[in-house]
């Protein structure tokens, strides 16, 4: 190395520290800062209070001499309670329980004041809170209590109450009129009301209580069977011998809480919990069930289907045969041997040229894609808009947290109608920390998925699949970012779909392509993927390994279906074949999500490898019983899902032996190389040679041209056509490719279940960044 | 030699310097946490102190037109 060198990596090293030096003093005045922001806002709220509760004090005293002045008033009203009833008095009908307690003298403000405010938190009827104070008896209220009371609507009650304007309830309600749904769901959404201050609305109009003010020590121990309780969506929180606390979060009707009831064998109390609260109830008392249902349920009810286990019996004992075989062979005419293995070879590489070319070709029909127009999204009526749930699992992303919300914020959806779930890993303390420091909207909510082996992606889906809300259902990665109306066209192209369609794939492609020359290769072969390949698959109707973000479900048929596979670490490609093998159809929208491309070669080499070995391992599933696997495929089907899962392992893995002998043929002219390829197989391998690498480079070219070309039709410019000549460079692409597959190899036998985590939040030019257009 | 001394004691300076700003990042986010949670607490204390001085105002005001009513 230079002197010019070693003083350059010095005056780098150096630089970096500079760099270290001025972050750290930033961040010690920014501490600073905030520590005097907060001595600051304690001294200015000690005043606040201070005079408002002299406000209060003085009304207490103002209320009291104001009924004192009213003696005679308070007599008359004495009499007309004696004689029962008030309903002829419309001033009296004005009254509610406490004033009419209030005038009688039975409580006083300050007693009213502290009663409200517990119903105001906790809900429950007024006349039970005072009583549990002990300020009143229930004899004594018990006539007033058989009086009429008007039960007012929710957005009157919030009126009513206070936690909401007159202007922001009537522009709710214009909402709602446009787009259906609970008004309780839009005003949360619209963030006019918090959580606490609906569940305490609806707890006051029902008259039930409220979740928080119950003791919950008995719910484990009373627990009922998890199938009951999610049937009924009700966890017991206590019990006695008569009576039942479950808390729910829709209040059940009389039939629901009958049956209930009877489940039970006692009369059943509803207490009402907001979902946030449901559901750390619900993973509290009911954690174990949970964690088994996410890791176990496949491998215990289709366990043909799990990859828990790596090789079967009868497939070690295939390979061992194939092996000792060729063994044999090549001791008794190594030569032959060898030739034969070079046929059949040269055989599979010129199937799987002509029948990627052959789909790329059907890839590039109109009808290919399904695709929503502009009309047809304006014509949409948004009140047929169901539930959407959206998953997105993330372990070690916190950094690009704050992102992800912005982009699912940005989705052009109903907002009352997103059940946005984050999945957090239980010892993924980072993730907690800034989820806490942000202010989410309401429809976020935080799942954190217990500890346990193994600990994959698909498990933190199927964790948080169990409570999901949504008809439809969408797994989007940490640092996505969707198109904003994809979830509008994906319901779209459900209802202009085929029953059988339970799954549409959105196509992937990435925001930093412009990064360094990997992330440039990555973008080509998503392209080319995304854009031609699986269109053409989704033609002529094979089955579709998918992508691991943007698919969305029909969340019943996932269900049913046993949804991802916990140790399979290519889970998503796993579904398709078994979402084929059911019968169902996938099929791809033209709506993109953006993702953040690999631009660091060891996590590439790691993501890679992951999903090289999750191919093998998907195949090796599906093919413990390769005949029962062609009935169930088809024909097309099965010789489809051949070429979907083996061609991702085995050309990488092939091809460094046959660059090898090419470089040595051309160094050294040796003879055996020409004697392994006679006759017909010569001129097989140099068409593959010529034909095949050319058409493997020119997809990725045409792949690339297609989607720059689609986007500036549409006039988005995050893709330039100068990436398309990055594609004549492509076999330094396959070298990798090759390293990873050899990687994935040794992994399989290893370590089939690790999955290798894939860091995000590299990209380094913020210009990358759509959102920065 | 001297290269190479100065080179580890940058390499120790470094991951030092590194270790401090990773805990003034956690420092910052818990500060930041504490903060928030503070103000959050504070606002509901503040507006419950407000909607109880409101609900207060409205029984007064509701109770003095009883009682108008009932003298008229």
């Amino acid at each position: 190395m230079n002197a010019g060198n070693l003083f350059r990596r010095r005056r780098r090293r150096e630089e970096e520290i500079e760099k270290l030096e001025r972050s750290i003093f930033l961040k010690e005045q920014e501490l600073r800062k905030i520590k005097y922001q907060l001595e600051e806002s304690q001294r200015r709220a000690e005043a606040r209070t201070e005079a408002l509760e002299q406000k209060i004090s003085d009304t207490y005293i103002r209320i009291e001499n104001n009924l004192q002045e009213h003696r005679n008033a308070r007599h008359r009203l004495q009499k007309k309670l004696i004689q029962g009833g008030s309903h002829s008095d419309p001033d009296f009908e004005n009254l509610r329980l406490g004033e009419r307690l209030l005038i009688r003298g039975s409580i006083t403000a300050e007693q009213l004041n502290r009663a409200l405010d517990e119903q105001r938190k906790q809900g429950g009827r007024i006349g039970d809170i005072l009583v549990r104070f002990g300020y009143v008896k229930r004899e004594q209220i018990q006539k007033i209590l058989d009086q009429s009371f008007r039960r007012l609507l929710l957005g009157e009650q919030l009126v009513r109450e206070g936690d909401l304007s007159r202007e922001d309830l009537e522009k709710a309600l214009r909402y709602q009129e446009k787009t259906g749904g609970d008004i309780g769901e839009i005003l949360l959404s619209m963030g006019m009301i918090t959580q606490d201050q609906l569940y305490a609305a609806l707890a006051v109009q029902n008259q039930v209580g409220r979740l928080l003010t119950y003791d919950k020590s008995g719910a484990i121990k009373n627990k009922m069977p998890e199938d009951l309780a999610r049937k009924f969506r009700a966890v017991v929180i206590n019990r006695s011998a008569e009576q039942c606390i479950v808390a729910v979060e829709t209040l059940l009707n009389s039939k629901r809480l009958s049956e209930l009831s009877h489940h039970v064998d006692a009369a059943v109390v509803q207490v009402l919990a907001s979902p946030w609260e449901m559901e750390i109830l619900w993973a509290d008392v009911y954690q174990k069930e949970l964690l088994n249902e996410s890791t176990d349920k496949l491998r215990k009810e289709q366990p043909e289907n799990s990859a828990s286990k790596t090789f079967t019996l009868a497939q070690t004992v295939f390979f061992t045969i194939i092996g000792l075989v060729t063994v044999a062979g090549l001791i008794w005419n190594w030569y032959h041997t060898l030739i034969f293995l070079n046929i059949i070879i040269q055989l599979a590489y010129f199937t799987m040229s002509v029948a990627k070319f052959f789909l790329i070709l059907y890839g590039t029909r109109e009808t290919a894609q399904l695709r929503i127009t502009d009309e047809a999204l304006s014509r949409l009526n948004e009140k047929e808009l169901p539930m959407y749930t959206i998953l997105v699992p993330m372990y070690r992303e916190s950094n690009v947290i704050p992102e992800l919300v912005r982009n699912l914020s940005k989705l052009d959806y109903p907002k009352n109608k997103l059940d946005i779930r984050l999945l957090i890993e239980e010892d993924d303390a980072e993730a907690k920390q800034v989820i806490q420091s942000m202010n989410l909207p309401l429809y976020f909510h935080t799942i954190v998925v217990p500890d346990g082996q193994p600990k994959t992606k698909p498990k933190a889906c199927n964790y948080g699949l169990i409570r999901a809300r949504g008809e439809y259902v969408v797994i989007y990665d940490a640092e996505d970012h969707p198109d904003p109306d994809q979830l509008k066209k994906v319901f779209i192209a459900f209802r202009k779909s085929p029953e059988n369609t339970a799954c549409i794939q959105a196509k992937l492609n990435y925001f930093n392509s412009s990064q360094n020359l990997l992330t440039r290769f990555f973008t080509q072969e998503y392209s080319n993927w995304f854009e031609l390949m699986l269109p053409g698959v989704m033609q002529i109707n094979i089955p579709i390994p998918l992508g691991g973000t943007s698919n969305h479900f029909k969340t019943d048929v996932l269900k049913k279906l046993g949804a991802w596979d916990p140790y399979n670490v290519t889970e998503d490609a796993d579904l398709g074949i078994r979402l084929y093998k059911q019968k169902y159809t996938t099929r791809v929208v033209d709506s993109r999500t953006l993702e953040e491309a690999n631009s660091r070669y060891r996590n590439w080499i790691r993501q890679r490898s992951r999903w090289i070995k999750g191919y093998m391992q998907t195949w090796l599933v599906h093919m413990r019983h390769p005949l029962k696997l062609y009935r169930e495929l088809g024909f097309k089907g099965f010789w489809g899902a051949q070429f979907m899962l083996l061609s991702s392992p085995l050309l990488p893995m092939l091809n460094p032996i046959f660059w090898s002998l090419l470089v040595l043929w051309y160094a050294t002219h040796v003879g055996w190389i020409h004697d392994f390829f006679p006759g017909a197989i010569y001129y097989l391998a140099a068409a593959q040679l010529l034909i095949g690498n050319f058409l493997f480079v020119f997809t990725n070219m045409a792949g690339t041209y297609w989607v720059v070309h689609d986007l500036h039709r549409k006039k988005e410019t995050w893709l330039s056509y100068g990436l398309v000549k990055y594609a004549l460079f492509t076999p330094i692409y396959w070298v990798m490719m090759s390293i990873a597959s050899v990687k994935a190899l040794w992994q399989l036998i290893r370590k089939p279940f690790y999955w290798e985590k894939t860091v995000h939040g590299f990209t380094t030019d913020k210009a990358d960044h759509p959102s920065s257009f | 030699m001297g290269r190479w001394r100065r080179f580890r004691e940058n390499k120790a300076k470094r991951s030092e310097l590194c270790i401090r700003e990773r805990e003034l990042e956690l420092q910052l986010l818990s500060a930041k946490n504490e903060l928030n949670r503070w103000r959050r607490e504070q606002a509901e204390k503040t507006n419950r102190l407000e909607k109880n001085a409101q609900r207060l105002g409205d029984i007064e005001r509701r109770l003095s037109e009883y009682f108008q009513g009932a003298k008229a």
